[in-house]
């Protein structure tokens, strides 16, 4: 039996600019936000030694998942839907912020979109998106995001505008 | 008011065969009112069931309160719809679909076994009575039909005719009588 479970978490891209919404509280989910934590650890051994000794190297790295579903019209509509995500997935880079309803909020520092695969289940479409980003830290900000990924167009790294050659799809930020 | 459907009679057309002069294929359904001696019909058939199975994608969203979650509303992707008829007798039909006949040579009655690659496929015309002889359901689909598994022995045991309803055929329709 395949199921989704509403969100418990926001995400939103880029707290201090764009505050880009990728997943609001109450989104159906593939599968929940997820964040996975490691730095950088060198293991050294002496001669003779009893065991070795492993030296923390900071580097933090944290990976940010989610698999989002989206209910569309149908499923051609589906596909486009992933079509429209896809283009809109922001291409620089820039802070995540979690945010949870008691308050507490979480900022993955330095992150940038890596993959964004994406399927569907009939006229359920399926959006993932895999977040690469630097150390995880505590955030006591006050943001109010509004927008929500896929209603707007963004540049690539290098300032190039990703829009239709008509421009009718572009919305500037 | 309790109704009991008790008397099921199914009848079939099928692909390629040419009934009134039209040759049935999907899209081609002969009008069973007219043209229903030309219709093959089924042996007699002592139970029915209808199979309606739907995938669904549960959506589940936290509970008030906390700590646990709670399904909010189902999403249909997709459904199926089988009738299962438990038939009494046999005939070159049913023998065809439980030896996977790709086709019975008629009048010699010579088949080969095992050879059946392409489902057997039509029109299904299904009339069902209520134990008052009050018609209740009528009507066509487009079916494709297969027997389940049957060992033969000293016993009088129904065997399964199972047909799949193409639910997406736009010309499927039944239609129900006295009942309120």
């Amino acid at each position: 039996m395949d199921e989704v479970t509403d969100s418990v978490v926001r995400v939103v891209w880029d707290p201090d600019g764009s505050q880009l919404i990728l997943v609001d509280f109450g989104d159906p989910m593939w599968s929940e936000v997820a964040v996975d934590g490691g730095q950088v650890v060198d293991v050294a051994g002496a001669i003779r030694s009893p065991g070795k000794t492993a030296w923390p190297r900071g580097n933090e790295e944290h990976t940010l998942t989610f698999e989002i579903a989206v209910e569309t019209a149908g499923i051609a509509a589906a596909f486009e839907h992933r079509l429209d995500r896809a283009i809109a997935v922001p291409r620089g880079q820039a802070d995540v912020l979690l945010q949870f309803e008691s308050g507490s909020q979480y900022r993955l520092r330095r992150a940038a979109a890596e993959r964004w695969p994406h399927a569907q289940l009939g006229r359920l479409a399926r959006e993932s998106l895999i977040i690469r980003g630097g150390d995880l830290v505590a955030d006591v900000g006050t943001y109010d995001p509004l927008i929500t990924w896929g209603d707007h167009w963004f540049e690539t790294e290098e300032g190039e505008i990703i829009v239709s050659e008509d421009n009718e799809l572009f919305t500037w930020i | 008011m309790k109704d009991l459907i008790l008397g099921i009679h199914v009848w079939f057309a099928r692909d390629g065969a040419t009934i009134d002069g039209d040759v049935v294929d999907s899209a081609t359904l002969p009008d069973f009112a007219t043209t229903n001696d030309e219709w093959l019909q089924l042996p007699t058939v002592t139970a029915f069931e209808v199979r309606f199975n739907k995938q669904v994608v549960k959506r589940r969203g936290p509970v008030p309160g906390g700590g646990r979650f709670a399904v909010r509303k189902t999403i249909p992707i997709s459904t199926e719809l089988t009738y299962a008829f438990d038939v009494q007798e046999w005939d070159k039909l049913h023998m065809e679909l439980l030896f996977g006949a790709a086709a019975i040579t008629s009048p010699s009655g010579t088949f080969v076994p095992g050879t059946m690659t392409a489902p057997v496929a039509g029109w299904l015309y299904m009339d069902a009575f209520s134990h008052e002889q009050q018609r209740i359901v009528a009507g066509a689909v487009r079916a494709e039909l297969t027997v389940d598994a049957f060992k033969f022995g000293e016993n009088l045991n129904d065997h399964a005719l199972l047909a799949e309803v193409i639910v997406g055929n736009e010309l499927n329709e039944h239609t129900l009588t006295n009942l309120t």
